[in-house]
């Protein structure tokens, strides 16, 4: 028996309509998208673009400025090297998966960029605060998640790109963990929003997308067969191609627009209310447990995912005693080492991260069952 | 009938300017060149009506072309 709660790696299981698109792509979409004028390739082609404009529309995009890409941290190095191509000041926030977090680093290491990190407050006007105080005449871009991976906090990413749109500096949000769960739309001040398809948009794995507004030019940092202008050496400038080289992942791609089309059809307002139900009771649960500690705080909004320990009991045996009795959840660092040295968590948290294919029973099962083993190990 | 061939960069923009261009009325077709410029994707859009407008819709939406020539359809 497994119960999925580490759905904010990837979420399982997939709907229906998820897989049947995955069959019916490997079936019939066999061939590769804008390399050919026969009815295989053409009918290849048809449906990636449609794939392209269900996600245009999902997300107040041109079909042409979405790329489609390998996951969420793919789509980030795309953005942030390309953006920050020819140097400039980065600005990222202190609870930065290493997606965002690493790339940003090297190039700081390397010495092609500064780098600054504002440090995330319980309060969104102290977090605002916190971003403006580090801009400077040279920052060309601020990078921040819309949700922390590991805690869940919402972050104020409409006034972060307002701050952004003020000051003329591009803002890359990383949608991975708000995608799907709450309404994100470019035009709300996203430059270029970067995202897992295979989180909260129920698309397969090795899928991801980067969605831009066109207005900042994000130089290339693969080159390859686009399909287009190919007796050319150059990378051609236009979108996507030029981000897009080698063959997409169609299958993958057909994936995400099965699962976009699924939680249009739910609503996404419905999906954060039932996952969100599903949190607020396992954090009531736990809270009656003294030996327990949450990461979370009354001033701030979260997207449904909770980080809990157990005092006492490092953070990998605790899961690892969980998945004993058939809960997925995961434990450590949670590729984000900017965040665990923010909320000092030494060896890392718990995570627990419902989907909508998740129930509340299991939940406030598995909240008993953490209560229990942290009350036992106190004894 | 004459029919005005526009190169497209891109297969993404030849879909999207076809579908613009059945959205407004404008008979056209999306078909694999045979003499595509070095420039082109390989795709365009072979229009059958009112070109001076389709041009004029692509231009207003942003979709790059190149007309390439007339052929006989």
């Amino acid at each position: 028996m497994i119960i999925n709660f580490d759905n904010a790696a990837t979420t399982y299981p997939k709907p229906p309509s998820v897989k049947n698109a995955v069959i019916q792509a490997v079936e019939q979409f066999g061939g590769n998208s804008g390399r050919g004028g026969h009815a295989l390739a053409m009918r290849t082609s048809r449906a990636l673009y449609s794939a392209r404009t269900v996600a245009a529309e999902f997300f107040g995009a041109q079909p042409e400025n979405v790329v489609f890409t390998l996951n969420c941290t793919h789509a980030l190095n795309l953005a942030i090297q390309g953006i920050m191509k020819g140097g400039g000041h980065l600005i990222m926030s202190s609870m930065e998966h290493n997606s965002a977090a690493r790339p940003g680093a090297q190039l700081a290491l390397d010495k092609k960029i500064t780098l600054s990190v504002a440090r995330i407050c319980d309060d969104d006007s102290c977090t605002v605060q916190n971003f403006r105080e580090l801009i400077r005449s040279d920052t060309k871009a601020i990078v921040c998640t819309i949700a922390s991976n590991v805690t869940g906090q919402l972050m104020p990413w409409r006034e972060l790109g307002r701050l952004c749109r003020e000051h003329n500096i591009c803002f890359i949000a990383d949608g991975a963990q708000a995608c799907g769960v709450i309404d994100i739309d470019i035009s709300e001040g996203i430059n270029i929003l970067c995202t897992a398809g295979h989180k909260g948009l129920y698309g397969i794995t090795g899928t991801g997308l980067l969605i831009t507004d066109g207005k900042y030019k994000i130089s290339p940092i693969i080159q390859g067969g686009t399909g287009s202008a190919s007796k050319s050496l150059r990378q051609p400038d236009i979108l996507p191609d030029g981000l897009e080289s080698g063959t997409p992942c169609i299958i993958g791609a057909m994936s995400v627009k099965a699962g976009i089309e699924f939680i249009r059809r739910k609503g996404t307002d419905k999906i954060f209310a039932h996952e969100d139900r599903i949190c607020r009771s396992f954090v009531r649960e736990l809270e009656k447990n003294k030996n327990i500690t949450i990461y979370r705080n009354p001033h701030s909004s979260y997207v449904p995912i909770v980080s809990f320990n157990a005092d006492g009991i490092p953070s990998e045996e605790l899961a690892e005693e969980l998945a004993g009795h058939g809960y997925c959840l995961r434990a450590g660092y949670h590729c984000a080492a900017l965040a665990h040295t923010q909320l000092g968590t030494d060896t890392g948290t718990v995570r627990f991260a419902p989907s909508v294919f998740s129930t509340e029973n299991d939940g406030i099962t598995l909240a008993n069952l953490i209560n229990n083993i942290a009350n036992r190990k106190k004894l | 009938m004459t029919v005005i061939i526009m190169e497209m960069p891109s297969y993404t923009f030849a879909v999207k300017g076809e579908k613009l261009l059945k959205a407004k009325g404008i008979s056209c077709e999306l078909k694999r060149n045979i003499n595509a410029s070095p420039g082109s994707c390989g795709y365009s859009l072979h229009v059958r009506s009112d070109s001076v407008r389709a041009a004029e819709i692509l231009k207003k939406n942003a979709v790059p072309f190149t007309v390439k020539g007339k052929g006989g359809g």
